[in-house]
Protein backbone atom coordinates (compact mmCIF):
# COMPACT_ATOMS: atom_id res chain seq x y z
CA UNK A 1 0.00 0.00 0.00
CA UNK A 2 1.14 3.58 -0.83
CA UNK A 3 1.80 5.78 2.00
CA UNK A 4 1.76 9.72 2.36
CA UNK A 5 3.21 9.39 5.40
CA UNK A 6 4.90 6.95 7.71
CA UNK A 7 6.82 7.48 11.02
CA UNK A 8 8.48 4.08 12.93
CA UNK A 9 9.82 4.18 16.16
CA UNK A 10 9.62 8.19 16.54
CA UNK A 11 10.44 10.12 19.68
CA UNK A 12 11.53 13.51 20.66
CA UNK A 13 12.72 14.85 23.84
CA UNK A 14 12.87 18.39 24.42
CA UNK A 15 15.18 17.79 27.71
CA UNK A 16 13.03 15.57 30.48
CA UNK A 17 9.76 16.33 27.91
CA UNK A 18 9.22 13.32 26.31
CA UNK A 19 7.13 14.95 23.18
CA UNK A 20 6.61 11.88 20.87
CA UNK A 21 7.30 8.34 22.40
CA UNK A 22 8.46 5.48 19.98
CA UNK A 23 5.62 6.61 17.56
CA UNK A 24 4.53 4.36 14.59
CA UNK A 25 1.92 5.75 12.17
CA UNK A 26 1.15 4.59 8.59
CA UNK A 27 -1.12 6.59 6.73
CA UNK A 28 -2.80 5.59 3.55
CA UNK A 29 -2.44 7.62 0.77
CA UNK A 30 -6.03 9.41 -0.29
CA UNK A 31 -8.70 10.43 1.50
CA UNK A 32 -8.80 12.29 5.20
CA UNK A 33 -6.67 11.35 8.31
CA UNK A 34 -7.11 12.32 11.33
CA UNK A 35 -4.97 13.32 14.03
CA UNK A 36 -6.26 13.61 17.34
CA UNK A 37 -4.85 13.90 20.78
CA UNK A 38 -5.17 16.52 24.04
CA UNK A 39 -2.57 18.82 24.44
CA UNK A 40 0.64 18.08 25.09
CA UNK A 41 0.00 14.50 22.97
CA UNK A 42 2.39 15.12 20.65
CA UNK A 43 0.26 16.10 17.83
CA UNK A 44 2.68 19.30 16.43
CA UNK A 45 5.53 17.93 17.28
CA UNK A 46 4.95 15.14 14.65
CA UNK A 47 3.81 17.48 12.44
CA UNK A 48 7.14 19.96 12.34
CA UNK A 49 9.29 16.78 12.58
CA UNK A 50 7.60 16.05 9.15
CA UNK A 51 7.88 19.53 7.90
CA UNK A 52 11.66 19.19 8.75
CA UNK A 53 11.31 21.92 11.68
CA UNK A 54 12.27 19.61 13.94
CA UNK A 55 14.83 16.31 13.67
CA UNK A 56 13.61 13.39 15.75
CA UNK A 57 15.68 11.93 18.76
CA UNK A 58 15.18 8.12 17.59
CA UNK A 59 13.17 6.47 14.75
CA UNK A 60 12.81 7.05 11.27
CA UNK A 61 9.62 9.28 9.63
CA UNK A 62 8.93 8.75 5.80
CA UNK A 63 7.11 11.75 4.05
CA UNK A 64 5.59 10.45 0.07
CA UNK A 65 7.97 7.63 0.13
CA UNK A 66 11.19 9.98 0.90
CA UNK A 67 13.03 10.48 4.10
CA UNK A 68 11.30 13.13 6.38
CA UNK A 69 13.63 16.29 5.71
CA UNK A 70 13.68 15.44 2.05
CA UNK A 71 12.88 18.94 0.35
CA UNK A 72 11.63 17.31 -2.96
CA UNK A 73 9.08 15.73 -0.82
CA UNK A 74 8.48 18.45 1.12
CA UNK A 75 7.36 20.57 -1.83
CA UNK A 76 4.74 17.91 -2.47
CA UNK A 77 3.24 18.87 0.32
CA UNK A 78 1.26 22.03 1.76
CA UNK A 79 0.92 22.28 5.69
CA UNK A 80 -0.60 24.59 7.94
CA UNK A 81 0.69 24.01 11.33
CA UNK A 82 -0.44 25.82 14.49
CA UNK A 83 -1.48 29.13 14.71
CA UNK A 84 -0.87 31.04 11.04
CA UNK A 85 1.92 33.59 10.74
CA UNK A 86 2.90 35.92 8.55
CA UNK A 87 4.85 38.94 7.90
CA UNK A 88 2.64 42.12 9.03
CA UNK A 89 3.87 44.73 6.41
CA UNK A 90 3.17 42.24 3.32
CA UNK A 91 -0.41 42.14 1.50
CA UNK A 92 -2.18 38.42 1.16
CA UNK A 93 -0.81 38.83 -2.53
CA UNK A 94 2.29 39.85 -1.78
CA UNK A 95 2.41 36.72 0.80
CA UNK A 96 1.68 34.15 -1.47
CA UNK A 97 3.93 35.56 -4.13
CA UNK A 98 6.88 35.69 -1.62
CA UNK A 99 5.92 31.94 -0.71
CA UNK A 100 5.78 31.25 -4.10
CA UNK A 101 9.10 32.70 -5.22
CA UNK A 102 10.92 30.44 -2.27
CA UNK A 103 9.59 27.66 -4.26
CA UNK A 104 10.54 28.32 -7.21
CA UNK A 105 6.73 28.05 -8.19
CA UNK A 106 6.82 29.22 -12.13
CA UNK A 107 2.88 29.73 -12.36
CA UNK A 108 1.90 29.70 -8.77
CA UNK A 109 -1.77 30.72 -9.69
CA UNK A 110 -2.33 33.07 -6.93
CA UNK A 111 -5.42 34.36 -7.57
CA UNK A 112 -6.89 30.91 -8.27
CA UNK A 113 -6.26 30.26 -4.65
CA UNK A 114 -6.76 33.54 -3.10
CA UNK A 115 -10.32 33.17 -5.21
CA UNK A 116 -10.63 29.73 -3.69
CA UNK A 117 -10.23 30.42 -0.04
CA UNK A 118 -12.21 33.64 -0.42
CA UNK A 119 -9.59 35.79 -0.23
CA UNK A 120 -10.03 37.90 -3.44
CA UNK A 121 -11.56 41.32 -2.11
CA UNK A 122 -8.96 41.04 0.50
CA UNK A 123 -5.96 40.26 -1.45
CA UNK A 124 -4.49 43.48 -1.78
CA UNK A 125 -5.16 44.09 2.05
CA UNK A 126 -1.85 43.82 4.79
CA UNK A 127 -2.34 40.94 6.42
CA UNK A 128 -2.19 42.52 9.85
CA UNK A 129 -4.91 43.71 9.04
CA UNK A 130 -6.59 40.28 8.62
CA UNK A 131 -9.13 38.02 11.19
CA UNK A 132 -7.66 35.02 12.78
CA UNK A 133 -10.28 33.10 10.18
CA UNK A 134 -8.59 35.16 7.27
CA UNK A 135 -5.16 34.15 8.32
CA UNK A 136 -5.99 30.76 8.16
CA UNK A 137 -7.70 31.16 4.72
CA UNK A 138 -4.35 32.48 3.78
CA UNK A 139 -2.26 29.74 5.12
CA UNK A 140 -4.55 27.14 3.67
CA UNK A 141 -3.72 29.37 -0.09
CA UNK A 142 0.26 29.65 0.70
CA UNK A 143 -0.49 25.20 1.46
CA UNK A 144 -2.00 24.84 -1.73
CA UNK A 145 0.11 27.46 -3.87
CA UNK A 146 2.54 24.16 -4.76
CA UNK A 147 -0.68 21.99 -5.85
CA UNK A 148 0.68 19.43 -2.96
CA UNK A 149 -0.25 15.49 -2.75
CA UNK A 150 -0.39 16.09 0.60
CA UNK A 151 -2.00 18.89 3.39
CA UNK A 152 -1.19 18.55 6.61
CA UNK A 153 -3.75 21.12 8.19
CA UNK A 154 -3.36 21.52 12.34
CA UNK A 155 -6.72 23.23 13.23
CA UNK A 156 -7.60 24.82 10.19
CA UNK A 157 -11.06 26.23 11.23
CA UNK A 158 -10.15 27.35 14.41
CA UNK A 159 -10.94 31.04 14.67
CA UNK A 160 -13.36 30.94 11.35
CA UNK A 161 -17.04 31.56 11.52
CA UNK A 162 -19.48 29.20 10.83
CA UNK A 163 -20.31 29.98 7.66
CA UNK A 164 -16.07 29.45 7.24
CA UNK A 165 -16.25 26.77 8.95
CA UNK A 166 -18.62 24.82 6.48
CA UNK A 167 -16.64 26.10 3.86
CA UNK A 168 -13.07 24.90 4.55
CA UNK A 169 -15.06 21.43 5.77
CA UNK A 170 -16.53 21.06 1.77
CA UNK A 171 -13.10 22.35 0.65
CA UNK A 172 -11.32 19.90 2.28
CA UNK A 173 -13.65 17.27 0.93
CA UNK A 174 -13.66 18.60 -2.82
CA UNK A 175 -9.46 18.44 -2.38
CA UNK A 176 -9.66 15.03 -1.16
CA UNK A 177 -12.44 13.76 -3.45
CA UNK A 178 -11.64 15.84 -6.48
CA UNK A 179 -8.21 16.67 -6.63
CA UNK A 180 -7.08 13.02 -4.67
CA UNK A 181 -4.99 15.22 -1.99
CA UNK A 182 -4.46 13.06 0.89
CA UNK A 183 -5.25 15.47 4.26
CA UNK A 184 -3.85 15.06 7.17
CA UNK A 185 -6.05 16.73 10.23
CA UNK A 186 -5.71 17.64 13.56
CA UNK A 187 -8.50 19.16 15.05
CA UNK A 188 -9.75 19.55 18.57
CA UNK A 189 -13.63 19.76 17.21
CA UNK A 190 -14.22 16.11 17.66
CA UNK A 191 -17.88 16.57 15.77
CA UNK A 192 -15.76 18.02 12.85
CA UNK A 193 -13.01 15.43 12.61
CA UNK A 194 -15.58 12.30 12.38
CA UNK A 195 -18.10 14.34 9.64
CA UNK A 196 -15.03 14.92 7.57
CA UNK A 197 -12.32 12.04 8.07
CA UNK A 198 -11.49 8.41 7.01
CA UNK A 199 -9.69 7.51 9.71
CA UNK A 200 -7.91 8.62 12.94
CA UNK A 201 -5.52 8.24 15.08
CA UNK A 202 -5.63 8.84 18.67
CA UNK A 203 -2.48 9.86 20.32
CA UNK A 204 -2.10 10.48 23.51
CA UNK A 205 1.29 11.08 26.25
CA UNK A 206 3.23 10.56 22.41
CA UNK A 207 2.06 7.23 21.58
CA UNK A 208 -0.82 6.07 19.23
CA UNK A 209 -3.61 4.99 21.84
CA UNK A 210 -5.96 4.10 19.18
CA UNK A 211 -6.40 4.34 15.26
CA UNK A 212 -8.67 3.00 12.72
CA UNK A 213 -11.39 3.68 10.41
CA UNK A 214 -14.08 6.11 11.61
CA UNK A 215 -16.93 4.30 11.28
CA UNK A 216 -15.39 1.21 12.90
CA UNK A 217 -13.50 3.08 15.83
CA UNK A 218 -17.30 4.65 16.76
CA UNK A 219 -18.81 1.27 16.49
CA UNK A 220 -17.48 0.11 19.30
CA UNK A 221 -19.81 0.59 22.34
CA UNK A 222 -22.88 1.74 19.89
CA UNK A 223 -26.38 0.37 20.79
CA UNK A 224 -29.57 -0.14 19.31
CA UNK A 225 -31.85 2.20 21.59
CA UNK A 226 -35.43 0.03 21.12
CA UNK A 227 -39.11 1.74 22.47
CA UNK A 228 -40.87 -1.99 21.97
CA UNK A 229 -43.55 -3.57 24.46
CA UNK A 230 -43.74 -5.64 26.10
CA UNK A 231 -40.05 -4.46 27.64
CA UNK A 232 -39.79 -7.67 29.49
CA UNK A 233 -39.96 -9.94 26.19
CA UNK A 234 -37.54 -7.80 24.30
CA UNK A 235 -35.29 -8.59 27.40
CA UNK A 236 -35.99 -12.05 27.31
CA UNK A 237 -35.02 -12.67 23.42
CA UNK A 238 -31.88 -10.00 24.03
CA UNK A 239 -30.42 -11.77 27.28
CA UNK A 240 -27.01 -10.88 28.26
CA UNK A 241 -27.19 -8.32 25.23
CA UNK A 242 -29.84 -6.19 26.67
CA UNK A 243 -30.45 -3.95 29.63
CA UNK A 244 -33.82 -1.56 30.54
CA UNK A 245 -33.17 2.07 29.74
CA UNK A 246 -35.82 3.76 31.89
CA UNK A 247 -39.82 2.21 31.91
CA UNK A 248 -40.36 2.01 27.89
CA UNK A 249 -36.95 1.68 26.04
CA UNK A 250 -34.31 -1.39 26.03
CA UNK A 251 -30.58 -0.85 25.02
CA UNK A 252 -29.74 -3.89 23.02
CA UNK A 253 -26.08 -4.51 22.49
CA UNK A 254 -25.45 -5.69 18.83
CA UNK A 255 -23.82 -5.03 15.83
CA UNK A 256 -25.83 -3.24 13.36
CA UNK A 257 -25.76 -6.37 10.84
CA UNK A 258 -27.54 -8.17 13.65
CA UNK A 259 -30.27 -5.83 13.33
CA UNK A 260 -32.15 -6.81 10.98
CA UNK A 261 -32.48 -10.56 12.60
CA UNK A 262 -33.54 -9.02 15.55
CA UNK A 263 -36.11 -7.15 14.42
CA UNK A 264 -37.53 -10.31 12.95
CA UNK A 265 -37.22 -12.28 16.10
CA UNK A 266 -39.36 -9.46 18.39
CA UNK A 267 -41.81 -9.17 15.37
CA UNK A 268 -42.39 -13.08 15.44
CA UNK A 269 -42.43 -12.63 19.56
CA UNK A 270 -45.17 -10.19 18.67
CA UNK A 271 -43.48 -7.52 20.46
CA UNK A 272 -44.53 -3.71 18.89
CA UNK A 273 -41.88 -1.76 18.07
CA UNK A 274 -42.46 2.34 17.85
CA UNK A 275 -38.82 3.47 17.56
CA UNK A 276 -35.54 2.31 17.12
CA UNK A 277 -32.39 4.27 17.03
CA UNK A 278 -28.43 3.87 17.53
CA UNK A 279 -27.27 5.72 20.03
CA UNK A 280 -23.53 6.28 21.64
CA UNK A 281 -20.55 5.16 19.98
CA UNK A 282 -19.69 9.28 18.73
CA UNK A 283 -15.75 10.22 18.52
CA UNK A 284 -15.87 11.91 21.28
CA UNK A 285 -16.72 8.93 23.64
CA UNK A 286 -13.95 6.79 21.68
CA UNK A 287 -11.46 10.09 22.39
CA UNK A 288 -12.13 10.21 26.41
CA UNK A 289 -12.43 6.42 26.57
CA UNK A 290 -8.42 6.09 25.22
CA UNK A 291 -7.34 9.38 26.57
CA UNK A 292 -9.40 10.03 30.11
CA UNK A 293 -9.08 13.58 29.15
CA UNK A 294 -12.42 15.34 29.90
CA UNK A 295 -10.99 18.30 27.52
CA UNK A 296 -10.63 17.15 24.07
CA UNK A 297 -8.06 18.92 23.31
CA UNK B 1 17.41 27.18 -5.94
CA UNK B 2 19.37 29.53 -4.12
CA UNK B 3 18.06 32.22 -6.59
CA UNK B 4 14.60 31.20 -5.31
CA UNK B 5 15.71 31.88 -1.96
CA UNK B 6 17.12 35.11 -2.81
CA UNK B 7 14.09 36.41 -4.94
CA UNK B 8 11.49 35.37 -2.04
CA UNK B 9 13.92 37.58 0.13
CA UNK B 10 14.33 40.51 -1.82
CA UNK B 11 10.43 40.99 -2.54
CA UNK B 12 9.77 40.66 1.29
CA UNK B 13 12.63 43.41 2.25
CA UNK B 14 11.54 45.90 -0.98
CA UNK B 15 8.16 45.91 0.76
CA UNK B 16 9.59 46.80 4.44
CA UNK B 17 9.48 50.49 3.93
CA UNK B 18 10.25 51.41 7.73
CA UNK B 19 13.81 49.00 7.62
CA UNK B 20 14.51 51.05 4.88
CA UNK B 21 14.25 54.19 5.72
CA UNK B 22 16.36 53.40 8.73
CA UNK B 23 18.98 50.73 7.66
CA UNK B 24 19.81 52.61 4.45
CA UNK B 25 17.94 56.01 3.98
CA UNK B 26 18.13 57.62 7.23
CA UNK B 27 22.44 57.59 7.54
CA UNK B 28 22.71 59.48 4.11
CA UNK B 29 19.97 62.10 4.42
CA UNK B 30 20.94 62.80 7.71
CA UNK B 31 24.65 63.69 6.05
CA UNK B 32 22.88 65.97 3.83
CA UNK B 33 20.99 67.58 6.31
CA UNK B 34 24.01 68.22 8.46
CA UNK B 35 25.75 69.66 5.39
CA UNK B 36 22.92 72.00 4.94
CA UNK B 37 22.55 72.93 8.43
CA UNK B 38 26.17 73.58 8.71
CA UNK B 39 26.40 75.68 5.48
CA UNK B 40 23.60 77.62 7.00
CA UNK B 41 25.36 78.46 10.04
CA UNK B 42 28.66 79.40 8.22
CA UNK B 43 26.45 82.07 6.39
CA UNK B 44 24.35 83.14 9.42
CA UNK B 45 28.14 83.79 11.10
CA UNK B 46 29.46 85.52 8.68
CA UNK B 47 26.31 88.03 7.86
CA UNK B 48 26.51 88.74 11.26
CA UNK B 49 30.21 90.07 11.44
CA UNK B 50 30.10 91.38 7.85
CA UNK B 51 32.40 88.93 6.42
CA UNK B 52 32.22 86.57 3.54
CA UNK B 53 32.56 82.71 4.05
CA UNK B 54 35.88 81.12 3.39
CA UNK B 55 35.74 79.54 -0.27
CA UNK B 56 36.28 75.96 -0.13
CA UNK B 57 37.18 73.92 -3.00
CA UNK B 58 35.15 70.49 -3.00
CA UNK B 59 36.17 67.60 -4.62
CA UNK B 60 33.17 65.33 -5.42
CA UNK B 61 35.17 61.94 -5.57
CA UNK B 62 37.12 63.02 -2.46
CA UNK B 63 33.76 63.36 -0.38
CA UNK B 64 32.24 60.36 -1.90
CA UNK B 65 35.73 58.00 -0.85
CA UNK B 66 35.54 59.85 2.92
CA UNK B 67 31.71 59.28 2.94
CA UNK B 68 32.12 55.56 2.09
CA UNK B 69 35.20 55.08 4.37
CA UNK B 70 32.55 56.73 7.47
CA UNK B 71 30.48 53.37 6.76
CA UNK B 72 33.39 51.69 9.51
CA UNK B 73 31.77 54.03 12.55
CA UNK B 74 29.87 52.04 14.95
CA UNK B 75 26.86 54.32 14.81
CA UNK B 76 26.84 53.88 10.64
CA UNK B 77 27.18 50.08 11.36
CA UNK B 78 24.02 49.97 13.91
CA UNK B 79 21.72 51.02 11.13
CA UNK B 80 23.56 49.13 8.59
CA UNK B 81 22.30 46.27 11.07
CA UNK B 82 18.89 47.03 11.32
CA UNK B 83 18.77 45.87 8.20
CA UNK B 84 20.50 42.76 8.93
CA UNK B 85 18.33 41.85 12.12
CA UNK B 86 14.97 42.39 10.07
CA UNK B 87 16.22 39.95 7.42
CA UNK B 88 18.15 37.58 9.70
CA UNK B 89 16.16 37.32 12.56
CA UNK B 90 12.53 38.55 11.19
CA UNK B 91 11.78 34.72 10.78
CA UNK B 92 12.38 34.20 14.63
CA UNK B 93 10.43 37.16 15.98
CA UNK B 94 7.27 36.51 13.80
CA UNK B 95 7.12 32.84 13.76
CA UNK B 96 7.49 32.56 10.00
CA UNK B 97 10.41 29.94 9.35
CA UNK B 98 7.54 27.62 9.34
CA UNK B 99 6.38 29.03 5.97
CA UNK B 100 9.45 29.15 4.15
CA UNK B 101 11.68 25.73 5.47
CA UNK B 102 9.45 23.17 3.91
CA UNK B 103 9.80 25.56 0.38
CA UNK B 104 13.19 25.23 -0.07
CA UNK B 105 16.51 24.02 1.81
CA UNK B 106 17.93 25.49 4.61
CA UNK B 107 21.24 26.52 3.10
CA UNK B 108 19.46 28.18 0.19
CA UNK B 109 17.24 30.48 2.94
CA UNK B 110 20.30 31.27 4.79
CA UNK B 111 22.38 32.10 1.89
CA UNK B 112 19.50 34.05 0.18
CA UNK B 113 19.39 35.75 3.18
CA UNK B 114 23.10 36.88 3.16
CA UNK B 115 22.96 37.76 -0.68
CA UNK B 116 19.84 39.64 0.27
CA UNK B 117 21.65 41.77 3.07
CA UNK B 118 24.73 42.17 0.43
CA UNK B 119 22.54 44.03 -1.62
CA UNK B 120 21.38 46.10 0.88
CA UNK B 121 25.17 46.81 2.38
CA UNK B 122 25.94 48.29 -1.20
CA UNK B 123 22.77 50.45 -1.70
CA UNK B 124 23.90 51.54 1.72
CA UNK B 125 27.73 52.18 0.50
CA UNK B 126 26.25 53.75 -2.74
CA UNK B 127 23.53 56.12 -1.04
CA UNK B 128 26.37 56.96 1.53
CA UNK B 129 28.75 58.23 -1.62
CA UNK B 130 25.91 59.92 -2.87
CA UNK B 131 24.94 62.07 0.14
CA UNK B 132 28.98 62.42 0.43
CA UNK B 133 28.80 63.80 -2.96
CA UNK B 134 25.41 66.42 -2.30
CA UNK B 135 26.90 67.60 0.66
CA UNK B 136 30.24 68.62 -0.95
CA UNK B 137 27.77 70.22 -3.12
CA UNK B 138 25.39 71.98 -0.64
CA UNK B 139 28.75 73.27 0.70
CA UNK B 140 30.25 74.74 -2.29
CA UNK B 141 26.79 76.57 -3.12
CA UNK B 142 26.56 78.13 0.41
CA UNK B 143 30.51 79.36 0.51
CA UNK B 144 30.84 79.80 -2.73
CA UNK B 145 33.53 77.43 -3.50
CA UNK B 146 34.69 75.46 -6.68
CA UNK B 147 33.74 72.29 -7.90
CA UNK B 148 35.91 69.73 -8.88
CA UNK B 149 35.57 65.80 -9.20
CA UNK B 150 39.10 65.00 -7.64
CA UNK B 151 42.12 66.34 -5.79
CA UNK B 152 44.87 67.51 -7.51
CA UNK B 153 43.11 65.83 -10.57
CA UNK B 154 43.80 62.37 -9.38
CA UNK B 155 42.66 59.19 -10.57
CA UNK B 156 38.99 59.19 -10.00
CA UNK B 157 37.14 55.68 -10.20
CA UNK B 158 39.78 53.38 -8.62
CA UNK B 159 40.07 54.74 -5.03
CA UNK B 160 36.80 55.05 -5.13
CA UNK B 161 35.96 51.18 -5.94
CA UNK B 162 38.27 49.91 -3.58
CA UNK B 163 36.96 51.88 -0.84
CA UNK B 164 33.60 50.82 -2.22
CA UNK B 165 34.83 46.82 -2.10
CA UNK B 166 36.55 47.39 1.15
CA UNK B 167 34.14 48.81 2.89
CA UNK B 168 31.50 46.42 1.47
CA UNK B 169 33.40 43.41 2.20
CA UNK B 170 33.76 44.60 6.10
CA UNK B 171 29.57 45.28 5.90
CA UNK B 172 29.63 41.59 4.98
CA UNK B 173 31.91 40.36 7.85
CA UNK B 174 29.57 42.42 10.14
CA UNK B 175 26.52 40.69 8.06
CA UNK B 176 28.03 36.83 8.42
CA UNK B 177 28.79 37.76 12.02
CA UNK B 178 25.06 38.96 12.39
CA UNK B 179 23.79 36.02 10.82
CA UNK B 180 26.05 33.94 13.25
CA UNK B 181 24.20 35.46 16.20
CA UNK B 182 20.59 35.81 14.71
CA UNK B 183 20.56 32.05 14.30
CA UNK B 184 22.11 31.65 17.84
CA UNK B 185 20.13 33.96 19.83
CA UNK B 186 16.81 34.43 17.75
CA UNK B 187 16.95 37.74 18.87
CA UNK B 188 16.71 40.95 16.69
CA UNK B 189 18.42 43.18 19.45
CA UNK B 190 20.98 41.15 19.82
CA UNK B 191 21.45 40.30 16.28
CA UNK B 192 22.28 44.33 15.83
CA UNK B 193 24.54 44.65 18.89
CA UNK B 194 26.71 42.05 19.59
CA UNK B 195 28.43 42.43 16.04
CA UNK B 196 28.59 46.35 16.82
CA UNK B 197 29.93 45.15 20.75
CA UNK B 198 32.72 43.24 18.93
CA UNK B 199 33.76 45.58 16.56
CA UNK B 200 33.88 48.21 19.12
CA UNK B 201 36.54 45.61 20.67
CA UNK B 202 38.22 45.23 18.11
CA UNK B 203 38.75 48.68 17.47
CA UNK B 204 40.04 48.88 21.56
CA UNK B 205 41.97 46.25 20.85
CA UNK B 206 43.60 47.49 17.51
CA UNK B 207 43.82 50.97 18.98
CA UNK B 208 46.49 49.41 21.80
CA UNK B 209 48.16 47.08 20.00
CA UNK B 210 48.51 48.88 16.29
CA UNK B 211 51.28 51.85 18.11
CA UNK B 212 53.33 48.53 18.46
CA UNK B 213 53.65 47.96 14.90
CA UNK B 214 57.11 48.12 12.99
CA UNK B 215 55.32 49.70 9.89
CA UNK B 216 51.27 50.26 10.72
CA UNK B 217 50.87 49.57 6.62
CA UNK B 218 52.70 46.41 7.04
CA UNK B 219 50.98 44.83 10.10
CA UNK B 220 52.31 41.62 11.19
CA UNK B 221 50.51 39.00 9.45
CA UNK B 222 48.19 37.06 12.80
CA UNK B 223 46.49 40.79 13.11
CA UNK B 224 46.01 41.59 9.17
CA UNK B 225 43.67 38.24 9.26
CA UNK B 226 42.92 37.90 12.99
CA UNK B 227 41.05 41.72 12.71
CA UNK B 228 38.24 41.97 9.62
CA UNK B 229 37.95 45.55 10.67
CA UNK B 230 42.32 46.04 9.94
CA UNK B 231 42.08 43.93 6.74
CA UNK B 232 39.46 46.20 5.59
CA UNK B 233 41.67 49.59 6.33
CA UNK B 234 44.69 47.92 4.70
CA UNK B 235 42.26 47.42 1.66
CA UNK B 236 41.02 51.07 1.33
CA UNK B 237 44.30 52.21 1.73
CA UNK B 238 46.20 50.03 -0.95
CA UNK B 239 43.88 51.74 -3.71
CA UNK B 240 44.28 55.37 -2.11
CA UNK B 241 47.09 56.62 -4.85
CA UNK B 242 50.86 57.26 -3.72
CA UNK B 243 51.52 61.12 -2.05
CA UNK B 244 54.55 62.15 -0.57
CA UNK B 245 54.56 60.63 3.08
CA UNK B 246 51.67 57.69 2.34
CA UNK B 247 52.95 54.94 0.26
CA UNK B 248 49.87 52.52 -0.19
CA UNK B 249 50.21 48.72 2.40
CA UNK B 250 51.08 46.15 -0.68
CA UNK B 251 49.79 43.49 1.53
CA UNK B 252 46.13 43.91 0.38
CA UNK B 253 46.30 39.93 -0.91
CA UNK B 254 46.47 38.84 2.49
CA UNK B 255 43.96 41.55 3.55
CA UNK B 256 41.34 40.17 0.70
CA UNK B 257 41.89 36.73 1.42
CA UNK B 258 41.47 37.73 5.28
CA UNK B 259 38.66 39.44 4.62
CA UNK B 260 36.45 36.73 2.23
CA UNK B 261 38.02 33.86 4.92
CA UNK B 262 36.24 35.38 7.20
CA UNK B 263 33.36 36.11 5.37
CA UNK B 264 33.08 32.82 4.01
CA UNK B 265 33.81 30.59 7.48
CA UNK B 266 31.40 33.17 9.67
CA UNK B 267 28.71 32.01 6.52
CA UNK B 268 29.49 28.56 6.77
CA UNK B 269 28.54 28.58 10.62
CA UNK B 270 25.34 29.81 10.20
CA UNK B 271 24.42 27.86 7.76
CA UNK B 272 25.52 24.93 9.58
CA UNK B 273 23.89 26.24 12.60
CA UNK B 274 20.75 26.90 10.82
CA UNK B 275 20.68 23.35 9.67
CA UNK B 276 21.01 21.30 12.73
CA UNK B 277 18.63 24.03 14.59
CA UNK B 278 15.00 22.94 16.02
CA UNK B 279 12.38 24.92 15.39
CA UNK B 280 10.10 24.19 17.95
CA UNK B 281 9.24 27.67 18.68
CA UNK B 282 10.75 30.10 15.97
Amino acid sequence: MSLALETVGVSKSFGAVTALDALSLSIPRGGIFGVLGPNGAGKSTLFRIVLGLVAPTAGETRLLGAPAGDIGALRRIGAVIETPRFLPWLTGRETLTMLALASGEKTPEIDRWLARVGLTEAADRRVNGYSVGMKQRLALAAALLTRPELLILDEPTSGMDPAGILEMRALMRELADKDGVTIILASHQLDEVQRVCDAVAILDGGKMVAGGRVDQLTGVGERLRLLATPTAKVLEILGERGAADGEDAVLAAIPRDQAPALFKALIKAGVAITEARWVGGDLEKVFLSHTGEADAG
Amino acid sequence: MLADAFAAERLRFLRARGTIFWSVLFVPLVGVALAIIQGLFMRGLMNRVDARPPTRAVYLLNQAVESVSSSNFFLIQVFFLIAAAAILAGDYRWETWRLLTPRNTRANLMLGKLATFGLVAAAGLVLLAVSGVLSGLVAAGMTGGNVAWARDGGELIKPLAGVFVAAWLEMMVLGALAAVVAVSTRAGLATILVPVALWIVQAFILGQASGRFADPMAPPLPWLIGSPALAADMLKAALQPASPGFTPPTVWPIALAGLTGWIAGLTGLAVWLFGRQDLTRE
